[in-house]
């Protein structure tokens, strides 16, 4: 037994020493300009992009009214600029497939604010089948700190999070390993392609993973908690009766999420948590208003923004809610 | 459970301290449950057809005892087999079979919707060798459900084998083991090594050969070329892989199961590429389907006849679809032609010869013909393995661009992985010997270094996340 003992540990020791050795080789050599571990390690994303490009526009952002969470959805989908014509201060903290934990993680260190602003989370139904792993390995290699990116390992462990993580560390983060073209402002990116042809058909039935449903949860009780109104949107996307049933089963496992702000006494009447399921809206045009299956473009995007902004509007969605539960309407004051 | 999943890691240490804690009296409760538990997480209601299977089998064993005549067992034996093979038809089959009835008579017959039992194949096969070997009277029945419960559903072989002989495991489940280092050892290299072909090579060749398969038509020839040779490496790691962690983790219990693999890219002959590959299955075919079929002692008509059903049979049982009955039928047509040209003097010279040009021609030949069967093996239609083959053969090109799974991949990435995979290959025969302590020129410190080189590269290279092992769908 003792030898097992001395021998588990050596190995592990060296093991451990190897690991670290090749982690700092690999990204320290470069080959045709590119460093060696982006191509030998899986799952590890570059530097740089829209995260990157968010983050360093955002963070020291001061009292925003609107803040959008969510994935591509989001930061594809919100413009920061229409929300200023009509006179809203929004900023978009949407990334690539970002699911409801690692908003969670974020929200809490970079994106509250004391203006308590209305939060719109996008709920995108794909976000919370994925097993997360892009979305988690692009911020821990983007996020401006090593906290968030470390709690991003711990609250999901998994090697391939881990992996991305001593990389991080490994690196030289100051280097823009990719740029975007179509990143706008205040972490929104703009598209102008319409989608031509047929897209393909939604084949899957929604199974999601629990772990998101209850990141959400505990995303919407934080800010519930922080006096902030919570507005839950599900974007337009092609009209097709498979993509409803889909979108369907999805409605069934939120609304479990939504109970429980009802039994919690955080009740839909009090209104701070609302649900705007847009996802099959007969309003936008499969040819014209979407850039691909998932995405709107920019015509689609001004056209749910204005509606968006209208709803929240005439629901009294915007701004803090008051002592008394009511709520200070800035934009309709304006 | 997957070997390559977090919950094996956490798993198998737990069952192993348990087995050397409790009482040697009590351990095969430790198994069974554990074995149900680690089978239970695939799908719950699925154990109990391993169950069923296993109350079924045990009560025939035991009724056939009772009669000293064959021709009074046989009766049993034929219950076991047809209730066996029922199940597999059923559960395994039954879509198949509508598929082709409705594609023929243009009828409607509905499909079953269900998902394939993990590992049916294999338990269902290991019971139906013990129950022969009952039947033979070359073993004993065995009398205590609960025990032979574990033999059927031992978990470190149950989903994906190697398909074990009760003569070589029955016992040894029932022996009392002590902790040995030697065991540990052993079966701890065979656990990295496996795990290390599965994660690092076999899954990250899975990027390239799955994009290019899914979506062959818009390849040219070169990438098909390279998706199959990659694929033939794939499958190679990914089940020899998952027979050395099983193999390992038995042997971290005081088990030794059979080799099921012996370095089979290096055959001379297709003869002795199936004395390589998947050897517990091709050893159960050829010593309870292909012996008693009369083997090739009779006629040289049934000696083709038996080799065409034996691997035709053999294909099926790797799945519900034509193209593995015709890679089946392709490794018969193989071995009717070695057995033609194996009557040549030169043919004994050529399988004599252990070095030069000629052993390694040999060697590159038949590792091509087991290459073109791969390209069955793998397409998901007959149409499609016949679209890639003639691809191939015609030189096609395409200039369109690469599915975003390649291109994340970048060129770099694509060489990497093609290096690590060739590197693999040519340092197996000799990490094979090492695992199973047949090589003794490596000291201590170099044995160290070499496992914790394979553990960083895991961690570091492997392609973490929910991929299954491929013989897991048959």
């Amino acid at each position: 037994m003792k030898r097992l003992v001395t021998t588990s540990i050596l190995l592990a020791l060296i093991a451990v020493l190897m690991y670290i050795s090749m982690m700092y080789a690999l990204n320290h050599i470069s080959f045709r300009g590119k460093r060696l571990a982006l191509s030998a390690i899986p799952y590890l994303q570059r530097t740089g992009g829209q995260e990157e490009k968010m983050f360093s526009d955002l963070v020291s952002y001061s009292n925003p009214e609107i803040v959008v969470i969510g994935s591509s959805h989001a930061y594809r989908g919100y413009d920061p600029r229409i929300f200023q014509l009509e006179e809203l201060d929004m900023i978009n903290t949407g990334t690539s497939s970002q699911h409801s934990l690692a908003s969670y993680i974020l929200t809490r260190k970079y994106w509250n604010y004391e203006s308590k602003p209305t939060y719109i989370i996008d709920v995108y139904p794909q976000v919370f089948m994925d097993d997360g792993i892009e979305c988690s390995t692009r911020l821990i290699q983007n996020v401006p700190d090593h906290n968030p990116a470390w709690s991003l390992v711990t609250e999901d462990p998994d090697l391939r999070s881990f992996n991305a993580y001593m990389a991080r560390l490994c690196c030289d983060r100051t280097i823009s390993e990719f740029s975007v073209e179509d990143y706008v402002s205040r972490g929104y990116c703009s598209d102008n392609d319409t989608l031509q042809g047929m897209f393909p058909a939604v084949d899957s039935t929604f199974v999601g993973q629990h772990k998101y449903f209850d990141y959400l949860h505990r995303l919407i009780t934080y800010l519930e908690s922080e006096g902030s109104i919570v507005v839950l949107v599900n974007q337009p996307m092609p009209i097709n009766s498979d993509y409803q049933k889909f979108n369907d089963s999805f409605n069934k496992d939120l609304q479990r999420v939504l109970d429980h702000y009802k039994s919690e006494g955080f009740s839909h009447d009090r209104r701070k948590v609302v649900y705007f399921d847009m996802a099959q809206d007969v309003d936008f045009d499969v040819c014209c208003d979407f850039s691909d299956p998932k995405h709107l473009n920019q015509g689609g995007v001004e056209k749910f923004n204005y509606k968006l902004i209208g709803r929240l509007r005439s629901e009294g969605l915007l701004g803090p809610v008051s002592v008394d539960g009511s709520f200070s309407m800035l934009s309709l004051k304006r | 459970m997957l070997f390559n999943s977090v919950e094996f890691l956490i798993f198998f240490p737990v069952v192993l301290v348990l087995f050397y804690l409790i009482p040697h009296r009590f351990r095969w409760v430790l198994l069974l449950v554990s074995s149900y538990y680690f089978y239970m997480g695939w799908n719950p209601a699925y154990a109990s057809l391993l169950f069923l299977t296993t109350t079924v089998d045990f009560f025939v064993a035991n009724r056939m005892e009772a009669f000293a005549e064959k021709k009074q067992r046989r009766p049993w034996l034929l219950l076991s087999i047809f209730f066996n093979l029922g199940l597999l038809m059923y559960f395994k089959y039954y879509n198949f079979f509508v598929d082709n009835i409705n594609g023929l008579s243009g009828s409607e017959m509905r499909y079953m919707e269900f998902l394939l039992p993990v590992g049916i194949s294999f338990y269902t096969f290991q019971e139906m060798g013990y129950v022969i070997d009952v039947y033979r009277g070359e073993i004993r029945a065995e009398r205590h459900w609960g025990k032979f419960a574990v033999f059927v559903a031992y978990f470190p072989q149950l989903v994906a084998g190697p398909i074990e002989r009760a003569k070589n495991l029955m016992h040894q489940l029932k022996s009392k083991v002590v902790f040995s280092y030697h065991n540990f050892s052993l079966g701890g290299q065979h656990i990295i090594w496996g795990l290390f072909k599965k994660v690092v090579i076999a899954d990250n060749l899975a990027v390239i050969v799955d994009s290019v398969y899914s979506d062959s038509a818009n390849f040219s020839w070169l990438w098909l070329l390279l998706a199959t040779y990659l694929f033939a490496i794939q499958i190679y790691c990914d089940f020899s892989g998952y027979s050395d962690i099983a193999i390992g983790a038995a042997r971290m219990m005081g088990v030794e199961l059979m080799v099921n693999f012996r370095t089979p890219y290096f055959s001379k002959s297709i003869r002795e590429f199936w004395s390589r590959w998947h050897i517990s299955l091709s050893t159960w075919f050829r010593d309870y389907l292909y012996i008693p079929l009369g083997g090739n002692r009779l006629t040289q008509t049934r000696t083709t006849i038996n080799l065409m059903l034996v691997f035709v049979i053999s294909g099926f049982w790797h799945g519900a679809a034509w193209t593995f009955i015709i890679w089946g039928a392709l490794h018969a047509i193989y071995l009717l032609a070695e057995l033609v040209i194996s009557k040549f003097s030169w043919w004994k010279n050529y399988m004599k010869t252990r070095k030069g040009i000629t052993h390694w021609l040999g060697i590159f030949l038949v590792f091509h013909l087991v290459l073109l069967g791969w390209i069955f093996f793998r397409s998901d239609s007959v149409s499609q393995a016949w679209q890639v083959l003639q691809d191939i053969c015609s030189m096609k090109t395409y200039e369109g661009t690469l599915p975003i799974e390649l291109r994340r991949v970048g060129d770099t990435g694509i060489w990497i992985k093609v290096l690590f995979a060739l590197a693999l290959m040519l340092i197996d025969p000799l990490m094979n010997k090492i695992v199973r302590g047949e090589y003794h020129r490596l000291n201590y410190p170099v044995k160290l270094t070499l496992y914790s080189f394979l553990i960083a590269a895991i961690v570091l290279f492997g392609f973490w996340g929910d991929v299954a092992f491929i013989y897991f769908q048959f």
